[in-house]
C-alpha cells in the first residue's frame, strides 16, 4: 500500500456531499414510458411468436397429412387392392358370383360407379369388372389425367391437364380377377356414392410433398427417396467483430487504444462464394455442405498522433514516456481470407407448388489462408501489417439461414438472410490482449441443380 | 410510511406506484453513482434511467441477502461497465496527460497538504482517464475489493492493484494544484 491512503479517506468523506444533478418528476416519466414500452414490446413478442407457433403447426399438421397417403403411387394402389381380391378370390363360391351380377345390374342403371379419390368408370368399362377401389392421395389425383377410352375406359374425372399416367396394367390384372363378395351395406355405398355429383379436385395449390419439385413432372412426384442439389452460392455481406480483453494481458492495452485506435475500425462490406451442396430426405430435412472462399473484413481510418510510448512490466503498462508526436494517418480496408468448409441441418416447408421456405443451422471450419492491411497495435498505437499480428489459421464458425426458395423441376434458386460468427478467437490469445471475434451478416443466393434419380 | 420489504414486495408484483416510491427514495443516491461512473450530467441521467428500468426488471432476483441500495449500486455500476465497453465512442474521454504519468517519487510521498471541496474532487475525478477512474471508484468508495474489480473489469488482480496505484497518484497530482 503506498502512503497515498489519504485519497481513498478523502473520496469517502467526499462522496456524499457531492452536488449532483437534480432527479425530477422527468426522470420518473422517461422510466415510466421504458416499462410502458417493454410491455408493449413482450405483447409484441407473444403475438409473434404465437403466430409462429400457429403457422408452424398448420404446415406441420399439412405436410404430415400428405406424406402419409402420398408414398403409395396410384399404380401401387390398385395393385394392392386387385391382389387382396384375389387372395378374396378362392373363397367365393357361385352365389356370391350371383350377388355380384345383381350389382352390377343396379349399377348398370345408375350409369356409373364412383371411386374413392373422385375417379369414376364410364358404365362400359365397369361391365366386367367389379367396383374396384383405388385410394390415392389429393396430390396423386392431380397427376391423374383423361386417360384415352379405348385403353381402359377409366377416365379421372379431376380437370387437370397432367401428362398420362400408365394403370392399364393394373387394369390388366383388374380384368382376370375373381370378384370378391360384396355386402348389402358395400353396395349400398356405392349406390350413395355414385348418387352424388363428381366432386371435381383442383389440386393446383396444394403444397406439394417437400422433395417434390414441380407438378407437371410425375417423375419427381413419385421420388420418395432422397436427392442432391448441387449449385453456387454468393453471400454479399456486412463483416463486424466483437472486441473483448485478454484478462491475462490486459494491462497491455494503451490507456489511448480504445479512444483512438478502436473506435476507427468499422464494419465493412465483403463476400462469400463457392459450391454449394445439399442432401435433401424426403422428410423434409436437408444437409448441406460444400467449399467456399469467404472473406471477412474490416473498414480503418486512423487519424491520430502517438505522443508517450508506454512502458512495459510483467505485462503491465507502468508508465508512459512522453515524446514528440509521431502521425497515424492511414484509411484502407484490412481483409482476411478464409477457406470454409460448412456442415448446416436445415429443414423445408413448402409455402407453394413452386416456393419453399429453407431454414439452417449448423457450423464451419475456417481456414486462415491469406491477410492483408494495417492496424494499430494495441500497446503502442504503431501501425503494422496483419501478417505481424498472430491469428489462429483453423477457425470454427457457427451459421444461421433462413430464406426462400424457388422450386423448379430441376432447379432450385434461393434468397435467403445469413449470419454467421466466429466461435473462436481470430487472434492468438497468448500474443493479443485484444480478442476479435468475427461475424457477418448477408444475403445469400444459391442456385442449385436437381439430381434425382 | 411503507417498510422497505414491502415496497419491494410490491415492485416484484410491478406495483407501478412502489416503483415510484421506490425511484423517488433512492434516485439521488443512485445519481451519485452514475455521477461518479460517467463524465458529464447527461451521461449520468441516461445511466440513471437505464438503471432504475433495469432494477425494476430484475428485482425479482433481489433475494433480501443485502440493502436493497447495495444491490442497486452493483447493479448500476455494471451497466455503467457495460455502457463503456460498448459505446466507448459515446462518452468523452480527457486526452491521456502523459506528463502524470512519468511520475516522480515526490508525488509518491508528498502527503495530503491541501485543503479541497468535495465538489473540487469531484471534478479532479472526473478528470482522471476511464481506467483509473473506474477501479478508484470501485475501491475507495464503493468498497469493492481488487477480486470483484478485477472480475467486473476482466482484468488481472495485479492489473487492478495498478491502476488503483494509477489512479491515487493522478489525483494526488491534480487536487494539488488545486
Amino acid at each position: 500500500m503506498d502512503n497515498l491512503q489519504h485519497i481513498d479517506d478523502l473520496l469517502k468523506k467526499s462522496a456524499p456531499s457531492f452536488e449532483y444533478a437534480e432527479v425530477g418528476a422527468n426522470d420518473w416519466l422517461a422510466i415510466e414510458k421504458k416499462l410502458k414500452q417493454r410491455k408493449k414490446r413482450i405483447y409484441a413478442l407473444w403475438f409473434f411468436l404465437a403466430l409462429v407457433f400457429v403457422s408452424s403447426s398448420i404446415l406441420l399438421i399439412n405436410n404430415t397429412s400428405s406424406d402419409k397417403v402420398q408414398p403409395l403411387s396410384v399404380n401401387e394402389a390398385i395393385t394392392n387392392e386387385v391382389d387382396k381380391t384375389v387372395n378374396n378370390a378362392g373363397k367365393e363360391d357361385q352365389a356370391i358370383k350371383n350377388d355380384i351380377n345383381a350389382s352390377i345390374d343396379k349399377d348398370k342403371e345408375l350409369g356409373s360407379i364412383q371411386l374413392k379419390g373422385d375417379i369414376t368408370i364410364n358404365e362400359t368399362a365397369v361391365t366386367p369388372i367389379t367396383p374396384l377401389i383405388i385410394t390415392v392421395s389429393e396430390n396423386e389425383v392431380q397427376s391423374l389425367n383423361t386417360i384415352p377410352d379405348e385403353q381402359s375406359g377409366l377416365i379421372a374425372n379431376s380437370k387437370s391437364t397432367n401428362s398420362p399416367i400408365e394403370i392399364e396394367n393394373a387394369i390388366e390384372k383388374a380384368d382376370n380377377i375373381v370378384p370378391h363378395k360384396i355386402t348389402d351395406k358395400d353396395e349400398d355405398a356405392a349406390i350413395a356414392e355414385s348418387e352424388k355429383p363428381s366432386v371435381v379436385l383442383n389440386n393446383s395449390d396444394l403444397p406439394k410433398s417437400n422433395n417434390q419439385g414441380d407438378g407437371n413432372n410425375s417423375k419427381l412426384d413419385k421420388n420418395t427417396s432422397g436427392y442432391w442439389e448441387l449449385g453456387f452460392s454468393f453471400t454479399p455481406s456486412i463483416s463486424n467483430k466483437r472486441i473483448t480483453e485478454n484478462s491475462l494481458l490486459a494491462g497491455l492495452i494503451h490507456v489511448n487504444y480504445y479512444d483512438k485506435a478502436a473506435s476507427s475500425e468499422n464494419s465493412s462490406f465483403s463476400n462469400s462464394a463457392g459450391i454449394n451442396a445439399q442432401y435433401h430426405l424426403p422428410n423434409g430435412i436437408f444437409v448441406t455442405t460444400g467449399a467456399f472462399i469467404s472473406q471477412r473484413t474490416e473498414a480503418v481510418n486512423y487519424d491520430y498522433s502517438i505522443d508517450s510510448v508506454p512502458i512495459n512490466n510483467n505485462n503491465e503498462i507502468v508508465g508512459y514516456k512522453p515524446q514528440a508526436p509521431v502521425p497515424v494517418k492511414y484509411s484502407g480496408s484490412n481483409s482476411y481470407h478464409f477457406m470454409e468448409i460448412p456442415l448446416n441441418i436445415g429443414y423445408k416447408t413448402p409455402i407453394s407448388t413452386k416456393f419453399e421456405i429453407r431454414s439452417q443451422v449448423g457450423m464451419s471450419y475456417l481456414f486462415l489462408f491469406n491477410q492483408k492491411g494495417k492496424k494499430a497495435d494495441f500497446n503502442d498505437l504503431s501501425l503494422k501489417d496483419v501478417t505481424n499480428f498472430a491469428l489462429n489459421k483453423n477457425n470454427v464458425a457457427a451459421n444461421a439461414k433462413v430464406g426462400m426458395y424457388y422450386n423448379g423441376k430441376h432447379f432450385t434458386i434461393g434468397a435467403e438472410p445469413t449470419f454467421s460468427l466466429n466461435l473462436n478467437n481470430l487472434n492468438v490469445k497468448e500474443s493479443s490482449a485484444i480478442i476479435v471475434k468475427p461475424y457477418s451478416y448477408g444475403f445469400n443466393i444459391s442456385t442449385n441443380y436437381k439430381f434425382i434419380k | 410510511m411503507i417498510s422497505e420489504e414491502e415496497l419491494i414486495e410490491r415492485c416484484k408484483n410491478k406495483d407501478q406506484s412502489a416503483q415510484k416510491v421506490l425511484f423517488e427514495r433512492y434516485a439521488n443516491k443512485m445519481m451519485a453513482v452514475c455521477m461518479r461512473y460517467c463524465k458529464n450530467q447527461e451521461d449520468a441521467r441516461d445511466l440513471l434511467h437505464d438503471g432504475f428500468y433495469k432494477v425494476f426488471i430484475k428485482i425479482d432476483s433481489f433475494r433480501g441477502g443485502s440493502r436493497i441500495d447495495t444491490w442497486m449500486t452493483r447493479l448500476f455500476i455494471n451497466l455503467a461497465l457495460n455502457k463503456l465497453r460498448h459505446g466507448r465512442n459515446k462518452y468523452y474521454h480527457d486526452e491521456f496527460e502523459a506528463k502524470h504519468e512519468t511520475f516522480t517519487s515526490s508525488d509518491e510521498t508528498t502527503s495530503s497538504a491541501y485543503k479541497v471541496e468535495p465538489n473540487q474532487v469531484l471534478d479532479a475525478l472526473n478528470q482522471l482517464p476511464d481506467i483509473y477512474k473506474i477501479v478508484l471508484n470501485m475501491y475507495a468508495i464503493d468498497n469493492m475489493s481488487h477480486k470483484e474489480i478485477a472480475a467486473e473489469l476482466k482484468i488481472s488482480i495485479g492489473s487492478s492493484k495498478s491502476r488503483l496505484s494509477r489512479a491515487r497518484v493522478l489525483l494526488n497530482a491534480k487536487l494539488k494544484r488545486k
